[in-house]
């Protein structure tokens, strides 16, 4: 059945592919001819795997460009088709026909309750773990159980873990997972003033006493350390120093961020720690970063006349209040339209906007704020009991609230959850033509 | 007027935007020129919730919960000096099981609570966990209202004497999907997040009202513009099919 699986996905790929259609279903196929597919590929290479709330899949693209900057030959699902149908997709479309994966790395983001099966499938050589925050709790139930259950599929991990040292929820994996040899990354303290953003960080993994911060980067992200057990930021990690802007230091080179801000920097460092672990050149990293596009709705800007249309997608409490930092630093007038949806990807739980400090951009510029989707009013509501004082209008059509956004002759930012980025974007697209 | 908030652990019980309650308390009472002063009441902290109008405590992960019960047990005597003085308590999901005998854990653990109530709690299987939105049918001093929020809880509430309300949507304090949440009068106890007070206003004048009786005696609160709050639970309403 294996070949026959390979063959239906394949095809079903190509087919997809000439309607520009990519995605998961391929893999879907290939799942229903045989299960144990992922088990029956050959993987010829070293196989890489991201994970973690935030930062996936622009860490593991910047990786992926990085490695092809040091003439290695990689396949990744750079489309952040990251659930188990989406990776068995990326990897049959890499294959032959007789499921030989040939190529230098497999650079893999792969979504948190997908790790354990992808765990057990392929035969991986790193992780990087990026960060956890609260995202979909609904999904996810609570953080902690989900944490647990990763540690408990990555138990006998023989190979490399890349761990964020400065999130006490990645640290801790160097004392679940015995057998890994750890690396740790992290960036200089930056002044801040993240006090009252949620935090998952707030006791010891390993002894559940309250954790002592001698500085927040952002959210729980920081220097800690447990003054019962001695859990800690590790010494030994790969550090950004001279940290400003886009820019920071690595030892004696000089890297660019493609975006100011820091979320980006740490996600460079993980970049820039697992080419250390390869014992690959950095340089090639730094060309990668250089040249990097960020992903549809990360940071997006569009040119509407004279204006920009910022998109941002929004998922989580932590992400969100990394993309409404940066909106309080314009200073110009300008409009934020929120598009709240509550499908399944998106989360059907919306009490994470409580959690997302929107008070941030109620500011003088913020002339109106504009809400759309399947939750518009719940998202209005937010803004109105946060104290929001000008206008809160609401709009159930997206091209109606674009419209309502674009009478106002200023600047426009747009914020989406998950599947209202998509739609979002045709629609301003559409108004662009 | 003032109505003053004993915030109960407010770093660490805040899981599902449980703190748009006191945004909305806030709004609500400011909007009417009743002034609102917060003390929090965190882990060590030397507060005499009984000098308080209305105690809030929401909810949190296991974890997070177990590390505040040394600090809970210790304010016992405090908290049944509160409820003699008829301070108003509202109490989300965690805060609402911490006040009743016991709690049994994912791993099986038992935690004893505060014990102030006869209800119980016991952590159900993994896939008994309670997930979804959820819609309530109350009769609140002669006031009949309908309240929807977002559940998601794994533990199942027993021995529940005065429930807050019928299920209509959802599963409320166990899977069987009968009654919801706790009320005698004095304490709310509700496993509705969402968070609970912005899409039921109705609901969050009636905990201000409550609450003002210690201090003011009966008071007639103005009415607000309740459009946009009334539509956000209607569409949630349509979509359980009950309007």
């Amino acid at each position: 059945m294996k070949m026959a699986a390979i063959v239906f996905a394949k095809i079903s790929g190509w087919i997809l592919h000439l309607f520009h259609r990519g995605g998961s279903y391929p893999g879907q196929i290939a799942l229903q001819l045989c299960p144990m597919i992922l088990k029956r590929l050959q993987v010829h290479g070293e196989v890489i795997v991201i994970t973690g709330t935030n930062g996936k899949t622009s860490t593991a693209n910047m990786l992926a460009q990085s490695l092809k900057q040091a003439n290695k030959k990689v396949i990744s699902n750079a489309k952040g088709d990251n659930m188990r149908n989406g990776i068995v997709s990326t990897l049959i479309s890499g294959a032959t026909w007789k499921g030989y994966i040939d190529c230098d790395m497999v650079v893999l983001e792969v979504d948190e309750l997908s790790l354990p099966y992808v765990m057990e499938h392929l035969p991986i050589d790193d992780i990087i773990i990026t960060n956890f925050f609260r995202d979909q709790l609904d999904r996810a139930k609570e953080m902690e159980q989900l944490i647990q259950s990763l540690e408990a599929s990555l138990h006998g991990f023989r190979g490399n873990l890349i761990l964020n040292a400065h999130d006490p929820n990645t640290v801790r994996f160097a004392h679940s997972v015995p057998h890994a040899q750890c690396y740790f990354y992290g960036a200089e303290a930056q002044a801040t003033d993240d006090v009252e953003e949620a935090k998952e960080g707030t006791f010891c993994p390993l002894c559940g006493n309250r954790l002592t911060y001698a500085h927040y980067q952002y959210s729980h992200i920081g220097t800690f350390a447990c003054e019962r057990c001695g859990f800690q930021t590790p010494f030994n990690a790969l550090m950004a120093t001279d940290v400003a802007g886009k820019s920071f230091r690595v030892h004696f080179h000089t890297y660019e961020a493609p975006l100011d801000a820091l979320y980006m920097i740490y996600n460079c460092m993980a970049v820039l720690c697992m080419f250390d672990v390869l014992h690959l050149e950095k340089q090639c990293a730094k060309k990668a970063f250089q040249t990097f596009v960020m992903p549809m709705g990360r940071n997006e800007i569009l040119q509407d006349g004279s204006r920009t249309i910022t998109l941002h997608l929004i998922k989580n409490p932590t992400g969100t209040n990394e993309v409404l930092k940066q909106i309080a630093k314009d200073e110009n007038e300008h409009v934020v339209l929120f598009v709240l949806n509550d499908h399944p990807q998106d989360g059907t739980d919306v009490s994470w906007i409580y959690d997302s400090d929107f008070e941030r951009i109620f500011h003088d510029p913020t002339v109106c704020i504009i809400t759309g989707g399947s939750r518009a009013y719940e998202a209005a509501l937010r803004m109105k009991y946060g104290g929001f004082k000008k206008d809160i209008i609401i709009r159930d059509d997206l091209k109606d609230a674009l419209q309502a956004a674009r009478e106002y002759p200023y600047s426009i930012y747009v914020l989406a959850t998950y599947t209202a980025l998509a739609p979002m974007r045709s629609v301003i697209g559409g108004v662009l033509k | 007027m003032i109505l003053t908030i004993g915030w109960m652990y407010h770093d660490i019980m805040n899981l599902y935007g449980d703190k748009g309650n006191i945004m909305v308390l806030k709004k609500r009472c400011e909007d009417r020129g009743i002034d609102v002063r917060i003390s929090y009441c965190d882990i060590g902290d030397d507060v005499d919730l009984s000098a308080m109008d209305l105690v809030f405590f929401g909810g949190g992960a296991d974890k997070e919960q177990s590390s505040l019960m040394r600090d809970l047990l210790s304010r016992k005597e405090n908290i049944q000096k509160a409820l003699d003085a008829g301070v108003m308590f509202l109490l989300i999901c965690g805060g609402y099981q911490l006040f009743g005998q016991y709690y049994i854990d994912a791993n099986g653990n038992r935690i004893d609570a505060l014990g102030i109530f006869d209800y119980y709690t016991v952590s159900g299987k993994s896939e008994e966990r309670c997930i979804g939105n959820i819609a309530v049918r109350c009769e609140l001093e002669g006031q009949s209202m309908t309240l929807v929020g977002f559940e998601n809880h794994g533990g199942q509430t027993y021995d529940v004497a005065t429930p807050l309300g019928d299920v209509l949507f959802g599963h409320g304090n166990t899977a069987q999907k009968k009654q919801e949440g706790f009320y005698n009068g004095q304490v709310i106890g509700t496993y509705l997040h969402g968070p609970l007070l912005p899409r039921n206003p109705e609901f969050a004048d009636f905990v201000i009202m409550k609450s003002l009786r210690k201090s003011y005696g009966e008071q007639c609160l103005e009415p607000l513009s309740d459009d946009m709050e009334l539509a956000a639970k209607n569409i949630m309403l349509k979509r359980m099919e009950l309007l």
